[in-house]
Protein backbone atom coordinates (compact mmCIF):
# COMPACT_ATOMS: atom_id res chain seq x y z
CA UNK A 1 0.00 0.00 0.00
CA UNK A 2 1.56 3.51 -0.87
CA UNK A 3 1.43 6.80 1.25
CA UNK A 4 0.37 9.50 -0.47
CA UNK A 5 0.66 13.32 0.69
CA UNK A 6 -1.75 15.44 -1.17
CA UNK A 7 -0.82 19.01 -2.59
CA UNK A 8 -3.43 21.49 -3.28
CA UNK A 9 -2.51 25.10 -5.05
CA UNK A 10 -3.76 26.79 -8.18
CA UNK A 11 -0.47 27.72 -9.14
CA UNK A 12 1.77 24.94 -10.46
CA UNK A 13 4.82 26.83 -9.27
CA UNK A 14 3.53 26.55 -5.57
CA UNK A 15 2.86 22.64 -6.30
CA UNK A 16 6.18 21.62 -7.57
CA UNK A 17 8.05 23.65 -5.15
CA UNK A 18 6.44 21.99 -2.33
CA UNK A 19 6.70 18.70 -4.13
CA UNK A 20 10.47 19.01 -4.11
CA UNK A 21 10.84 20.33 -0.72
CA UNK A 22 8.95 17.02 0.42
CA UNK A 23 11.12 14.76 -2.08
CA UNK A 24 13.33 13.90 0.55
CA UNK A 25 10.64 12.29 2.97
CA UNK A 26 9.85 9.24 0.54
CA UNK A 27 6.01 9.81 0.20
CA UNK A 28 4.05 9.39 -2.48
CA UNK A 29 3.09 13.15 -4.14
CA UNK A 30 -0.22 13.59 -6.10
CA UNK A 31 -0.79 17.71 -6.55
CA UNK A 32 -4.64 18.78 -7.34
CA UNK A 33 -5.30 22.49 -9.22
CA UNK A 34 -8.27 22.76 -6.67
CA UNK A 35 -10.71 21.34 -4.22
CA UNK A 36 -12.67 19.26 -6.66
CA UNK A 37 -9.95 18.18 -7.92
CA UNK A 38 -8.23 17.02 -4.57
CA UNK A 39 -11.45 15.00 -3.38
CA UNK A 40 -11.57 13.18 -6.97
CA UNK A 41 -8.29 12.52 -6.74
CA UNK A 42 -8.29 11.27 -3.15
CA UNK A 43 -11.36 9.06 -3.46
CA UNK A 44 -8.96 7.67 -6.61
CA UNK A 45 -6.11 7.04 -4.36
CA UNK A 46 -8.31 5.01 -1.69
CA UNK A 47 -10.42 3.48 -4.25
CA UNK A 48 -6.89 1.95 -5.43
CA UNK A 49 -6.51 0.56 -2.22
CA UNK A 50 -3.91 3.43 -0.72
CA UNK A 51 -3.50 5.99 1.50
CA UNK A 52 -3.47 10.09 2.47
CA UNK A 53 -1.31 10.34 5.23
CA UNK A 54 -1.51 14.10 4.93
CA UNK A 55 -2.99 16.69 2.54
CA UNK A 56 -1.16 20.21 1.95
CA UNK A 57 -3.60 22.91 0.76
CA UNK A 58 -4.13 26.50 -0.40
CA UNK A 59 -6.87 28.48 0.45
CA UNK A 60 -7.54 31.12 -2.66
CA UNK A 61 -8.17 28.30 -5.66
CA UNK A 62 -11.15 28.62 -8.22
CA UNK A 63 -14.12 25.99 -8.41
CA UNK A 64 -13.67 24.73 -4.39
CA UNK A 65 -11.76 26.49 -2.53
CA UNK A 66 -9.70 25.58 0.61
CA UNK A 67 -12.35 26.40 3.27
CA UNK A 68 -14.80 24.24 1.30
CA UNK A 69 -11.73 21.75 0.24
CA UNK A 70 -11.33 21.08 3.84
CA UNK A 71 -15.26 20.98 4.91
CA UNK A 72 -16.08 18.49 2.28
CA UNK A 73 -13.29 16.28 3.41
CA UNK A 74 -14.20 15.97 6.70
CA UNK A 75 -17.22 14.61 5.86
CA UNK A 76 -15.17 11.73 4.46
CA UNK A 77 -12.17 11.71 6.66
CA UNK A 78 -12.05 13.07 10.35
CA UNK A 79 -8.90 11.67 10.17
CA UNK A 80 -6.34 12.74 7.72
CA UNK A 81 -4.43 16.09 9.11
CA UNK A 82 -4.88 19.06 6.58
CA UNK A 83 -2.42 21.40 6.73
CA UNK A 84 -3.18 25.31 5.26
CA UNK A 85 -0.51 27.10 3.23
CA UNK A 86 -1.58 30.10 2.12
CA UNK A 87 -0.82 33.91 2.25
CA UNK A 88 -3.60 34.60 4.32
CA UNK A 89 -3.05 35.51 7.42
CA UNK A 90 -6.51 37.50 9.16
CA UNK A 91 -8.00 35.96 12.28
CA UNK A 92 -11.43 35.57 11.00
CA UNK A 93 -10.15 33.01 7.67
CA UNK A 94 -7.74 30.92 10.37
CA UNK A 95 -10.85 30.73 12.69
CA UNK A 96 -12.77 29.38 9.87
CA UNK A 97 -10.20 26.94 8.57
CA UNK A 98 -9.82 25.43 12.30
CA UNK A 99 -13.88 25.31 12.85
CA UNK A 100 -14.24 23.41 9.05
CA UNK A 101 -11.17 20.55 10.39
CA UNK A 102 -7.75 22.10 9.55
CA UNK A 103 -4.95 20.85 11.52
CA UNK A 104 -2.29 23.32 10.67
CA UNK A 105 -1.98 26.97 9.29
CA UNK A 106 1.55 27.94 7.35
CA UNK A 107 1.46 31.91 6.47
CA UNK A 108 4.02 32.25 3.39
CA UNK A 109 6.71 32.42 3.11
CA UNK A 110 8.13 29.86 4.82
CA UNK A 111 11.19 28.18 4.29
CA UNK A 112 11.52 24.41 3.19
CA UNK A 113 13.07 23.06 6.21
CA UNK A 114 9.94 24.67 7.85
CA UNK A 115 7.67 22.99 6.49
CA UNK A 116 9.38 19.48 6.35
CA UNK A 117 9.62 19.87 10.17
CA UNK A 118 5.84 20.33 10.05
CA UNK A 119 5.13 17.29 7.86
CA UNK A 120 7.09 15.51 9.73
CA UNK A 121 4.93 16.23 12.56
CA UNK A 122 1.79 14.88 11.18
CA UNK A 123 3.24 11.92 9.30
CA UNK A 124 5.53 10.44 12.00
CA UNK B 1 -3.11 52.71 -2.32
CA UNK B 2 -4.93 56.09 -2.65
CA UNK B 3 -8.38 55.76 -4.15
CA UNK B 4 -9.41 58.82 -6.03
CA UNK B 5 -12.68 60.15 -7.41
CA UNK B 6 -11.90 63.48 -9.55
CA UNK B 7 -9.14 62.87 -11.36
CA UNK B 8 -8.81 63.73 -14.70
CA UNK B 9 -9.97 60.06 -16.57
CA UNK B 10 -13.34 60.68 -15.68
CA UNK B 11 -12.90 57.28 -13.60
CA UNK B 12 -12.28 56.19 -10.28
CA UNK B 13 -8.50 55.47 -9.93
CA UNK B 14 -6.65 52.82 -7.52
CA UNK B 15 -3.05 54.41 -7.24
CA UNK B 16 -0.69 51.93 -6.29
CA UNK B 17 2.12 52.75 -4.35
CA UNK B 18 5.66 50.40 -4.28
CA UNK B 19 4.34 47.42 -2.44
CA UNK B 20 0.69 47.64 -3.15
CA UNK B 21 -1.44 44.95 -5.18
CA UNK B 22 -5.04 45.05 -5.85
CA UNK B 23 -7.74 43.70 -8.17
CA UNK B 24 -11.37 44.85 -9.46
CA UNK B 25 -14.15 44.03 -11.75
CA UNK B 26 -15.63 47.88 -12.01
CA UNK B 27 -15.50 50.08 -14.96
CA UNK B 28 -11.86 51.60 -13.41
CA UNK B 29 -8.12 52.63 -13.38
CA UNK B 30 -5.65 51.83 -11.46
CA UNK B 31 -2.48 53.43 -11.79
CA UNK B 32 1.03 53.21 -10.56
CA UNK B 33 4.62 54.39 -11.36
CA UNK B 34 6.95 51.45 -12.58
CA UNK B 35 10.60 52.68 -11.70
CA UNK B 36 12.82 49.72 -10.50
CA UNK B 37 10.61 47.93 -9.43
CA UNK B 38 7.91 45.51 -11.53
CA UNK B 39 4.45 46.14 -11.92
CA UNK B 40 2.45 43.08 -13.11
CA UNK B 41 -1.01 43.82 -15.24
CA UNK B 42 -3.38 40.32 -14.86
CA UNK B 43 -6.88 40.30 -17.08
CA UNK B 44 -9.22 37.16 -16.94
CA UNK B 45 -10.75 37.74 -20.39
CA UNK B 46 -14.08 35.67 -18.92
CA UNK B 47 -14.42 37.60 -15.88
CA UNK B 48 -13.56 40.63 -17.19
CA UNK B 49 -11.49 41.62 -14.23
CA UNK B 50 -7.98 42.63 -13.82
CA UNK B 51 -5.19 43.34 -11.16
CA UNK B 52 -1.72 45.03 -10.82
CA UNK B 53 0.49 44.82 -8.42
CA UNK B 54 4.05 46.83 -7.93
CA UNK B 55 6.88 45.05 -6.26
CA UNK B 56 10.62 43.65 -6.36
CA UNK B 57 12.76 40.60 -6.55
CA UNK B 58 14.94 41.57 -3.36
CA UNK B 59 17.94 40.40 -4.13
CA UNK B 60 20.13 38.11 -7.24
CA UNK B 61 19.57 34.71 -8.02
CA UNK B 62 21.91 32.29 -8.23
CA UNK B 63 21.35 29.62 -11.22
CA UNK B 64 19.05 27.13 -9.64
CA UNK B 65 15.84 28.83 -11.63
CA UNK B 66 12.86 29.67 -10.00
CA UNK B 67 11.69 26.50 -8.27
CA UNK B 68 14.98 26.35 -6.22
CA UNK B 69 16.18 29.80 -5.92
CA UNK B 70 15.46 30.93 -2.76
CA UNK B 71 15.10 34.42 -3.63
CA UNK B 72 12.82 34.11 -6.22
CA UNK B 73 10.37 32.44 -3.16
CA UNK B 74 9.74 36.66 -2.68
CA UNK B 75 9.23 36.87 -6.28
CA UNK B 76 6.31 33.71 -6.51
CA UNK B 77 4.97 35.14 -2.81
CA UNK B 78 4.23 38.65 -4.47
CA UNK B 79 2.63 37.26 -7.47
CA UNK B 80 0.38 34.90 -4.96
CA UNK B 81 -0.90 38.28 -3.21
CA UNK B 82 -2.64 39.36 -6.97
CA UNK B 83 -3.43 36.18 -7.67
CA UNK B 84 -5.19 35.62 -4.27
CA UNK B 85 -6.93 39.39 -5.18
CA UNK B 86 -8.02 37.77 -8.37
CA UNK B 87 -9.64 34.22 -7.48
CA UNK B 88 -11.55 36.17 -4.79
CA UNK B 89 -13.25 38.25 -7.39
CA UNK B 90 -14.02 34.66 -9.30
CA UNK B 91 -10.56 34.63 -11.42
CA UNK B 92 -9.28 31.23 -13.00
CA UNK B 93 -5.36 31.59 -13.76
CA UNK B 94 -6.21 29.35 -16.94
CA UNK B 95 -7.95 32.74 -18.37
CA UNK B 96 -5.47 35.25 -17.25
CA UNK B 97 -2.99 36.97 -19.55
CA UNK B 98 -0.24 39.21 -18.37
CA UNK B 99 1.11 42.67 -19.34
CA UNK B 100 4.45 43.20 -17.19
CA UNK B 101 6.64 46.57 -17.32
CA UNK B 102 9.50 48.18 -15.15
CA UNK B 103 12.37 46.76 -14.14
CA UNK B 104 14.00 49.80 -14.92
CA UNK B 105 17.13 51.85 -13.59
CA UNK B 106 17.88 55.21 -13.32
CA UNK B 107 21.33 56.89 -15.33
CA UNK B 108 22.47 56.95 -11.86
CA UNK B 109 22.16 53.42 -10.80
CA UNK B 110 25.07 51.22 -9.39
CA UNK B 111 25.85 47.85 -11.12
CA UNK B 112 23.96 46.34 -8.28
CA UNK B 113 20.55 47.97 -9.15
CA UNK B 114 21.20 46.89 -12.68
CA UNK B 115 21.86 43.34 -11.50
CA UNK B 116 19.06 43.49 -9.65
CA UNK B 117 16.97 44.85 -12.71
CA UNK B 118 18.40 42.10 -14.17
CA UNK B 119 17.04 39.70 -11.68
CA UNK B 120 13.47 40.99 -11.72
CA UNK B 121 13.47 40.19 -15.38
CA UNK B 122 14.39 36.91 -15.44
CA UNK B 123 12.07 36.51 -12.05
CA UNK B 124 8.74 37.39 -14.10
CA UNK B 125 9.93 35.76 -17.37
CA UNK B 126 10.35 32.57 -15.45
CA UNK B 127 7.29 32.81 -13.43
CA UNK B 128 4.78 33.18 -15.89
CA UNK B 129 6.66 31.03 -18.67
CA UNK B 130 6.19 28.02 -15.29
CA UNK B 131 2.75 29.21 -14.64
CA UNK B 132 1.75 28.85 -18.66
CA UNK B 133 0.32 32.30 -18.52
CA UNK B 134 0.81 34.13 -21.40
CA UNK B 135 2.36 37.52 -21.45
CA UNK B 136 0.92 39.69 -24.04
CA UNK B 137 3.34 42.82 -23.47
CA UNK B 138 6.92 43.33 -22.12
CA UNK B 139 8.31 46.26 -21.38
CA UNK B 140 11.15 45.88 -19.26
CA UNK B 141 14.33 47.72 -18.27
CA UNK B 142 15.77 50.41 -19.68
CA UNK B 143 16.86 53.57 -17.70
CA UNK B 144 13.62 55.74 -17.24
CA UNK B 145 10.18 55.20 -15.54
CA UNK B 146 7.00 54.61 -16.89
CA UNK B 147 3.31 55.68 -15.58
CA UNK B 148 0.98 53.08 -16.48
CA UNK B 149 -3.01 52.98 -16.09
CA UNK B 150 -4.55 49.81 -16.29
CA UNK B 151 -7.85 49.39 -17.32
CA UNK B 152 -9.58 46.32 -15.19
CA UNK B 153 -12.60 45.90 -17.14
CA UNK B 154 -10.91 45.37 -20.83
CA UNK B 155 -7.44 44.88 -19.69
CA UNK B 156 -5.82 48.09 -21.59
CA UNK B 157 -2.80 49.49 -20.40
CA UNK B 158 -1.94 53.25 -21.24
CA UNK B 159 1.44 53.76 -20.75
CA UNK B 160 3.64 56.91 -20.94
CA UNK B 161 7.17 57.12 -20.86
CA UNK B 162 8.80 59.26 -18.26
CA UNK B 163 12.35 61.16 -18.04
CA UNK B 164 11.83 63.87 -15.74
CA UNK B 165 12.57 62.49 -12.73
CA UNK B 166 11.66 65.85 -10.68
CA UNK B 167 8.53 65.67 -10.70
CA UNK B 168 8.43 62.03 -9.71
CA UNK B 169 10.80 63.19 -6.56
CA UNK B 170 7.84 61.89 -4.11
CA UNK B 171 7.28 58.33 -5.60
CA UNK B 172 10.76 57.87 -5.98
CA UNK B 173 11.63 58.17 -2.48
CA UNK B 174 8.87 56.38 -1.75
CA UNK B 175 9.91 53.60 -3.85
CA UNK B 176 13.56 53.90 -2.79
CA UNK B 177 12.82 53.08 0.98
CA UNK B 178 10.04 50.51 -0.70
CA UNK B 179 12.69 48.29 -2.09
CA UNK B 180 15.26 48.96 1.11
CA UNK B 181 12.72 47.42 3.36
CA UNK B 182 12.42 44.41 0.84
CA UNK B 183 16.02 43.56 1.06
CA UNK B 184 16.38 44.23 5.08
CA UNK B 185 13.83 41.80 5.17
CA UNK B 186 13.88 39.34 2.55
CA UNK B 187 14.63 36.34 5.07
CA UNK B 188 11.41 36.77 6.69
CA UNK B 189 8.94 33.84 7.19
CA UNK B 190 5.75 33.65 7.99
CA UNK B 191 3.64 32.21 11.16
CA UNK B 192 3.04 28.59 11.49
CA UNK B 193 0.28 27.72 13.81
CA UNK B 194 -0.43 24.08 14.82
CA UNK B 195 -4.26 23.07 16.06
CA UNK B 196 -3.68 19.54 17.76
Amino acid sequence: MSKYIMVIDDSPTIRVSVELALKQLGFMIKQAENGQDALDKISEIKNGGDEVVLCLSDINMPVLNGIEFITEFRKVDKFTPVVVLTTEAEKDIIQKGKEAGASGWIIKPFQAEDLLNVVKRFVK
Amino acid sequence: MLRSQNNRTGKVLYLLYPGDHFASNEDCYIGTIAGSCLVVCLFDYIKKTGGMINFVVPGTAVTEGILKDDIFRIGILNMEYLMADMVKLGCDRHHMKAKIFGAGYSVNSNSNQITSSDNNIKFVTEYFAFEKIPIEKKDLGGNFRRKLYFSPADGTVYRKILQNNEDFSEFISLEKEYVEDEFRNRNKTGKILLFD
